[in-house]
C-alpha cells in the first residue's frame, strides 16, 4: 500500500467515524421521540439540523477519498445511498412543514418568529441537502472509474522489450 | 529500450482531474448551505432573546460568543468554497474570496477589541465567582477569535497572491492555480 492510497483511505476513514459519532450521539434522541406526535417530530428534525455540518463534512471527505482511490464499486454504492438520502431528505420536507404549521397553531398568540425562522431553516437544509444529495447521486452512480488520483508517475510499469 | 526486469511505478499523488468536476462544483452550493444554515441558526437564538440591546455591554458580550461559537461550521463551509476554488481554477472566485477573508479578517480584529473592552467593563461590574466564569467565557472566545482571525488573513493573502502570481508568471490568465513537480520540470 502506498502512503497517498494509504493517506487517502485515512481521509475515508476519518469520515466515516465523523458519521458515525453523528449518528450515535442521535440514538437516544431516535429512540425517545414519540413518532405520533408533531412536536416529537419537529424536534427530532430540528436536532439533526444542527448535525448537518458534521455530517456534509463526512460525506465530502468520504466521496473525496472513494474518488481519489478509484473505486467504482464503492464510488456506485456511494451514489445508490445518496439517491436514496437525497428522496427521503425530500420526503421528509412536506412533513416538516405541516409540523411547523400544528405548532404554530398551537401557540395560540405567542410569538412565533424564532419558530418560523428555524423552520425555515431546517426546511433549507432538507431542500438543498436533498437537492445536492440526489445530483452528487446521480454523478457517481454513472462513474466510469476514472483513473485514480493515486498513479505512477511514470505511468504503468513498462515491459522490457527483447535486446 | 528499456533492458532488466520491468520498472515499478513509483507512486504519486497527480494533478489529474478527478473526472468529477460535476462533484467538486457540487462544493459551492454545499458550503453557500452550511453557511446560510449557521447564520440562520445565530439569528433565530438572537431573535429568541427578549430583546435588541446594542447599547448594552451584556448583550454585545453575549451575541459576539453565540456568533464565534459557530465559527467550526463556517470554517467547514469556507474550506468547502476554497478548495472547489482551488482545484476548480476559478480565479475571480479565489480572488473574491481572497478580498473578502481580508474583510472578514479586519473586521473580526476590530469587533474583537470591542469585546474585550466589553469584557472588562462586565468584569468590574461583577461579583469574584461570575469573573471567574466570564473570564473564561472571554478567554475561550478570544483564543477562537484570534485564530479564525489569522486564518482568515493568511487565506486571504495566499488567495490573493496565488491569482496574482500565477498572472504575472505567465503573463496571462489561463495558467495553472496548483501546479504538479511534473508542470514544475
Amino acid at each position: 500500500m502506498t502512503e497517498a492510497r494509504g493517506f487517502l483511505l485515512l481521509l475515508g476513514a476519518a469520515g466515516g467515524v465523523i458519521f458515525a459519532q453523528q449518528f450515535i450521539e442521535m440514538l437516544p434522541a431516535l429512540q425517545q421521540t414519540d413518532y405520533g406526535e408533531a412536536a416529537g417530530r419537529y424536534q427530532l428534525l430540528a436536532r439533526a439540523g444542527g448535525r448537518a455540518p458534521a455530517v456534509a463534512g463526512a460525506h465530502v471527505l468520504i466521496i473525496g477519498a472513494a474518488l481519489s482511490l478509484g473505486h467504482p464499486r464503492a464510488v456506485r454504492l456511494l451514489g445508490s445511498l445518496h439517491l436514496g438520502l437525497g428522496v427521503v431528505l425530500l420526503a421528509l420536507l412536506p412533513v416538516l412543514l405541516l409540523d411547523a404549521g400544528t405548532l404554530a397553531g398551537e401557540a395560540s398568540g405567542a410569538p412565533t418568529s424564532g419558530l418560523r425562522v428555524q423552520a425555515g431553516r431546517i426546511a433549507a437544509l432538507l431542500l438543498g441537502g436533498g437537492v445536492l444529495a440526489i445530483v452528487a447521486g446521480r454523478h457517481l452512480k454513472h462513474w466510469r472509474g476514472a483513473p485514480s488520483m493515486v498513479t505512477s508517475r511514470s505511468g504503468p510499469a513498462e515491459e522490457p522489450l527483447p535486446g | 529500450v528499456v533492458s532488466g526486469s520491468p520498472r515499478l511505478p513509483e507512486p504519486t499523488v497527480t494533478d489529474r482531474p478527478l473526472s468529477a468536476s460535476p462533484l467538486l462544483f457540487l462544493l459551492y452550493p454545499l458550503g453557500l448551505l452550511i453557511f446560510a444554515d449557521q447564520v440562520t441558526d445565530v439569528l433565530a437564538l438572537l431573535m429568541a432573546q427578549p430583546a435588541v440591546e446594542t447599547g448594552s455591554a451584556q448583550w454585545r458580550f453575549i451575541t459576539f460568543g453565540l456568533v464565534t461559537s459557530r465559527i467550526t461550521a463556517l470554517v467547514l463551509a469556507d474550506v468547502m468554497i476554497l478548495g472547489a476554488a482551488v482545484l476548480l481554477q476559478h480565479r475571480i472566485m479565489l480572488r473574491v474570496m481572497g478580498f473578502l477573508h481580508l474583510l472578514v479578517a479586519i473586521t473580526l480584529a476590530v469587533t474583537l477589541v470591542l469585546f474585550l473592552l466589553d469584557a472588562l467593563e462586565l468584569r468590574s461590574l461583577m461579583r469574584f465567582d461570575d469573573r471567574q466564569r466570564l473570564v473564561a467565557a472571554a478567554s475561550r472566545t478570544f483564543v477562537v477569535t484570534s485564530l479564525a482571525i489569522l486564518a482568515c488573513a493568511a487565506a486571504g493573502i495566499l488567495a490573493l497572491r496565488a491569482t496574482r502570481s500565477s498572472r504575472h508568471r505567465r503573463g496571462h490568465k489561463s495558467g495553472p492555480l496548483v501546479v504538479s513537480a511534473d508542470d514544475a520540470r
